[in-house]
């Protein structure tokens, strides 16, 4: 340990819980005991205080122990003549920096300084819901704060495939703006997620990316938290929060959330410029959760490994880092954190002349920031895959037929229709949806082009700065043919995509791909449980939620909605020991309950013995056990006799007297309640949903966001169900929010369910 | 222009850089500030007709930053002295052994 380190670290834990303290005292004696304390929408109150000591903090006066804690915490800034190797006193005094920082965001809610202002700041998409957001007229003039639950539970799922390998909290600001943009490119590159705060003599990396014009915001993947190092408990907070919301692990449990964060949760921090004594007593507070810290500046190393995985503090002195200009020392800075934390990273080599990753997925253009668009209200777009015989196709050829975009004015539109051929030994016509559904994340993954949509609704945009630097129609069938190659090598073999633009062969090729789109549509309707063998599990986010196992059938697709028994079945062939193993479905024990033998000791075998039985369809007896990435959270509100649903996109409270958050923490985690279960959307509208408990009459509550995100569907279920105008009779939050109100509005709209059976 | 420096202990975290920036910018004269929370100094660039160094000081004092005031913060936190019960407890000592200090030579200096 090195006695540098140790002795800035203590010492600026000393500093930063006796700052704590005065703040605490101050709001105490300002606004009362009773004052609320809350992160906006989550459901972990503070979550590190939380994680760390198990304190539910909601009230100012909540914070006294924890500070009292954290002042146990501390220890003696160490003198010349001790020469103990302080790692225990460093680590303790880093908990206590990290418990006071929390208690400082949590009182900087209380004054409406968080989240941050930055005048001139706009936050690109993301679902940023500050209770200020409405009297601000939307997210301008704040960076984001802490990230909410909704957000993080749509990243789990791409934290545990793979696709967002890990994330990096950037405290500082870096050489130059050049250098700020290339780092954080570098890392958008390999999908990993940034998070960026602090500040070196006032100025932030945050100033310099919003200078360099870089969209800050979830949807690019960077995430502003605030311009101080304290801002950086948001980064904490997000770690803590994926131990109890992936992995189970409940508030207190500090030593497993610790463990759970070293083994399964890869970060590091990097600090760039000069390093503070807060900046290092935050580095001890971050190490304990096994990440390692890297710093661009000359600064004393802590190489041996122990409490993380790898080194736990290194050096890496901008200007002597080797390369011809600082742009390549930038990349190479990146890829050593990438080396010390032993991040995963899988980039597929993409020939075009923009950079490309899935960071760039949620990039929006603008319709000022537009060279063209395909689809969308002026034109048509569409895009068809089809399976070919072998020598049908030839691998690599990408045809344009028709004009290019460069003669069409600037801010214009043109049709486009794309078709990819594919053929391999192991391909099958079942699995053409499934990989042309994935054309959205691939084209998506280009810097400035933005797609929406799929089949013959598709819309794409390419923004202006990409059309400058090159990109031409070509590059789509590029951007293709590398990606089906890399990302499904194992069931294809041969890839051509050809791209049309002249109308006439538009028009004929669009009347082929509707044709498919038909076909393929009656047979997902044909294909039922009843009509399949096997299940297909699915464990990939057992990396996070080390006891549950989703079974995915025909009827009831993965709770996070981005896995069906099709994509299940495909997964399986690309990769046979991967995480969608086939579940024979064996003796049926009680159909109509959904009950197999095959299904519930597949599930009491990889739950490491902790599910001993479960239904497919119920939500009342053993119902399936959810990660945390579910769309929705279905629950009993027994004085309704019914149900209700609420999406992870609506923050508002439910009759059940919790909001998403508060819910999501029965749902997750692999735990069995019943009455409680975490589904994805688009099973509300199969048969199968909770059938043997009354089936989807028994709704009497659902987020409005569902009721119009998937109006089609219910329409059609409400139909199916006998009674069309069912969806009316269905509460939400708009004339909802009680128990009691809720059962006036069902008398009032006379809802099946009140007459239903007692659901307990 | 003229430049003056000034100690600042108190300014040990880059929340503190942002307190003193604002402070001193807002002052007339003040053209340029560069503050270092790891050498926990300020340089103020300034124009001598506008303003000088003690009222830099002043505006630094006013701000809660006096040049040379410390936070009040206890140089061994309550309970932990040495020989204290807690050290006591867990059996660790924070004075040199010389016996250990010659068998382990000059790595543990460091």
């Amino acid at each position: 340990m090195s006695r540098y380190i140790a002795t800035r670290g203590i010492r600026g834990a000393n500093r930063i819980v006796k700052e704590a303290e005065d703040l605490f005292e101050k709001a105490l004696a300002e606004h009362g005991p009773d004052t609320k304390v809350a992160f906006p929408n989550t459901g972990y109150y503070l979550p590190v205080i939380l994680g760390i000591t198990g304190t539910e903090v909601e009230r100012l006066g909540d914070l006294k122990p924890v500070l009292e804690h954290a002042r146990s915490l501390l220890h003696p800034v160490p003198e010349d003549r001790l020469w103990t190797p302080y790692l225990g006193e460093a680590l303790d005094c880093g908990i206590a920096t990290l418990l006071a920082e929390e208690v400082i965001m949590g009182i900087r809610f209380i004054y409406g300084e968080q989240p941050e202002r930055l005048p001139g700041f706009r936050l690109a998409g993301g679902t940023f819901t500050s209770p200020d957001e409405a009297e601000e007229g939307g997210v301008e003039g704040r960076l984001n704060g802490p990230i909410d639950d909704i957000q993080l539970r749509s990243w789990g799922i791409q934290l545990v495939d793979g696709r967002m390998p890990g994330f990096a909290a950037i405290i500082g600001a870096a050489k130059s703006n050049e250098v700020a943009v290339k780092i954080v490119r570098e890392l958008q590159m390999r999908n990993i997620l940034v998070f960026l705060c602090g500040n070196v003599n006032g100025r932030s990396i945050i100033h310099q990316l919003t200078e360099e014009g870089v969209e800050l915001g979830y949807d690019t993947y960077t995430v502003p938290f605030g311009t101080d190092t304290i801002s950086a408990i948001y980064a904490a907070g997000f770690a803590t929060r994926a131990a109890l919301t992936f992995g189970g692990k409940k508030g207190g449990q500090t030593r497993e959330i610790f463990l759970y964060n070293k083994f399964r949760v890869f970060a590091f921090g990097l600090a760039l410029g000069e390093v503070d004594d807060l900046k290092y007593a935050t580095a001890g507070g971050v190490i304990s959760y096994g990440f390692p810290v890297i710093a661009d500046t000359v600064i004393p190393e802590i190489l041996p490994t122990g409490v993380t995985q790898y080194e736990h503090v290194i050096s890496m002195p901008f200007d002597d880092i080797e390369g011809k200009d600082d742009l390549e020392r930038a990349t190479r800075l990146v890829q050593r954190c990438i080396e010390v934390r032993g991040v995963k990273v899988k980039i597929a080599e993409i020939p075009i002349p923009i950079p490309y990753g899935s960071a760039f997925e949620g990039e929006r253009v603008k319709r000022a920031d537009m060279r063209i668009e395909f689809g969308g209200k002026y034109s048509r777009a569409f895009e068809y895959l089809r399976m070919r015989d072998l020598d049908e196709v030839e691998d690599g050829k990408i045809e344009i037929v028709g004009p290019g975009f460069e003669d069409v004015e600037e801010g214009g539109y043109m049709d486009l229709g794309i078709v990819v051929e594919v053929a391999g030994r192991k391909m099958q016509e079942d699995f053409e949806p499934v990989l042309e559904r994935q054309i959205h994340y691939f084209i998506n993954g280009a810097s400035g082009v933005q797609h929406i949509g799929q089949r013959d609704i598709a819309w794409i945009r390419v923004s202006k700065s990409a059309a400058e630097k090159g990109l031409t129609l070509r590059h789509f069938g590029d951007i293709l043919y590398a990606r089906f190659h890399s990302d499904f090598e194992a069931i294809v073999d041969k890839v051509q995509v050809t791209i049309y633009t002249d109308p006439e062969k538009m028009k004929e090729w669009l009347e082929v791909a509707r044709a498919a789109y038909d076909v393929r549509n009656k047979r997902l309707v044909e294909m039922t449980d009843e009509s399949v063998d096997a299940f297909y599990s699915c464990t990939l986010c057992q990396s996070f939620a080390p006891n549950h196992v989703c079974v995915v059938s025909p009827e009831r697709l993965g709770l996070c909605g981005a896995y069906n028994w099709l994509d299940c079945k495909a997964s399986h062939q690309i990769n046979p020991t991967g995480p969608n193993q086939p579940v024979p479905k064996g003796e049926p024990l009680d159909s109509d309950k959904g009950y197999w033998q095959g299904p519930i000791d597949f599930v009491y075998e990889h739950s490491n013995h902790t599910v001993e039985k479960v239904s497919m369809y119920s939500i009342m007896e053993d119902p399936m056990t959810a990660c945390g990435c579910f769309e929705c959270i279905a629950m009993v509100i027994p004085e309704a006799n019914g149900i209700m649903v609420v999406s992870r996109e609506d923050p508002s409270m439910t009759p059940a007297g919790m909001t998403f958050s508060t819910l999501a923490g029965m749902a997750g985690g692999g735990l069995q309640t019943p009455g409680v279960m975490g589904v994805g959307k688009y099973y509300l509208a199969s048969k199968k949903f909770i059938r043997p408990d009354g089936g989807f009459k028994r709704v009497v509550w659902m987020s409005s966001f569902l009721k119009e995100s998937m109006a089609e569907e219910l329409k059609a279920v409400a139909e199916r169900e006998g009674d069309p105008d069912l969806i009316d009779r269905i509460a939400d939050e708009r004339n909802v929010t009680t128990v009691e109100e809720l059962v006036a509005w069902l008398e009032e709209h006379d809802h099946p369910a009140l007459k239903m059976p007692p659901i307990l | 222009m003229e430049q003056t420096t000034f100690k600042v202990p108190k300014m040990y975290a880059d929340h503190h850089v942002k307190a003193v920036r604002d402070a001193l910018l807002g002052l007339d004269g003040v053209e340029e500030v560069m503050a270092s929370s790891a050498f926990k100094i300020v340089q103020v660039s300034y124009d001598p007709d506008l303003t000088s160094p003690e009222t830099i000081e002043e505006k630094l004092q006013a701000a809660g930053y006096g040049p040379g005031e410390d936070w009040e913060v206890a140089s061994v936190p309550e309970g932990k002295e040495d020989r204290s019960p807690w050290f006591q407890l867990i059996g660790r000592v924070t004075e040199t052994n010389k016996v250990d200090l010659e068998m382990s030579g000059e790595f543990r200096l460091y």
